[in-house]
């Protein structure tokens, strides 16, 4: 799944480790998740929407769109 | 602007050099391929040869693992390899002494195969240990400066933990496990005794109940998919190898199935299943 995350972070001046303590999961999940290497959870996903403050369609997108 | 700390780890250099190391995993080679053949004597004409290969199989994963970028899963690895090495290697060692004074021959003059494998065996557990103080893993961990997550540093804790206890139980057997015939009787199906194997199995059993449900369930999704992906390969590993080795036996084509070589080769496909899905 695509996402933006990479970009929102990078806007903010967040490092992967600094956004990994702010989810609350390891810098290698922040990683695999920005390259697409991994798909988060519903509740991971709801946890980013919320620290970025926009909605999720905002950051992750079907690839088939 | 561009963010900090990203990815810092994959520019960070390797600590050992593949060229040096390789020299110092030759050395473990020789050493344990020298103590086979001198150790059985008394074993089927395959066996050397299968226990060689093994071996080469293990440095040769130590050396291959070098030669991919510097990163923590490949630090741990080989940190874990080497320290698995080093534990064979000393434990070897106190059973060749332990044999010496058993038969009452310490004061000599002791056979020239006991003096090759007890001098072959503390070699390699030297080299061992020296290459894991020269990798230096824990810099891995203090060097990098980033910040962890509550659930991170726990989970890492409780991993800790878990090798720790099921670390004392192994060294344990490993010490205790004591045979006449073979130096080496970890493996073996040999008497261990009762308190001994009461110590191992109970921090066996503590030891996996910490990591298979407490760091399970404190670990983050993403490294919960990985040890999914552990438990799967080594699961389907197993369930697949058993049943025909099983039949082989029974047709006489191989020995009987040995429980902790199937289990050493399924916790390694495990572990490179893990690496792979944490890494990729």
């Amino acid at each position: 799944m695509k996402n933006r995350l990479k970009v929102l972070r990078a806007e903010r001046n967040w490092s992967q480790a600094e956004l990994a303590l702010r989810l609350d999961v390891s810098r290698q999940a922040v990683n695999a998740i920005e390259t697409g290497k991994h798909d988060p959870s519903l509740q991971l996903v709801f946890r980013i929407a919320r620290l970025f403050e926009i909605p999720i369609e905002e950051i992750f997108n079907d690839a088939q769109e | 602007m561009m963010p900090r700390n990203e990815d810092m780890h994959e520019d960070r250099p390797a600590r050992l050099s593949p060229a040096a190391l390789s020299v110092l995993l030759g050395i473990i080679a020789v050493c344990f391929s020298f103590n086979d053949l001198l150790v059985a004597k008394t074993s089927r004409a395959w066996q050397p040869l299968g226990v060689l290969a093994m071996n080469l199989l293990m440095v040769g994963a130590i050396w291959g693992l070098l030669k991919l970028k510097p990163s923590r899963p490949k630090v741990a690895a080989v940190s874990m390899m080497l320290g698995i090495v080093a534990l064979a290697g000393f434990a070897v060692t106190v059973s060749v002494v332990r044999t010496l004074v058993a038969t009452k021959t310490l004061s000599g003059p002791w056979p020239w195969q006991t003096v090759c494998v007890f001098a072959s065996n503390l070699l390699i557990g030297v080299v061992a240990i020296w290459s894991f103080l020269w990798l230096k893993p824990w810099k891995e961990w203090k060097e990098s400066g980033e910040p962890l997550s509550p659930s991170t540093q726990k989970a890492r804790n409780l991993l800790a933990l878990s090798g720790m206890v099921c670390g004392a139980g192994s060294v344990a057997l490993y010490f205790g496990a004591f045979s006449k015939d073979r130096p080496s009787a970890f493996f073996s199906n040999s008497p261990v005794p009762l308190r001994i194997a009461i110590f191992a199995i109970a921090s066996w059993l503590l030891g996996q109940a910490i990591n298979k449900w407490w760091w399970y369930f404190s670990a983050d999704e993403h490294q919960r998919k990985a040890d999914d992906v552990c438990n799967l390969v080594s699961w389907a590993l197993f369930f697949t190898v058993t049943p025909a080795w099983w039949v082989a036996a029974r047709a006489g084509l191989l020995p009987q199935p040995n429980a902790m070589l199937l289990w050493v080769v399924a916790v390694g496909a495990g572990a490179i299943g893990y690496f792979w899905r944490r890494s990729r």
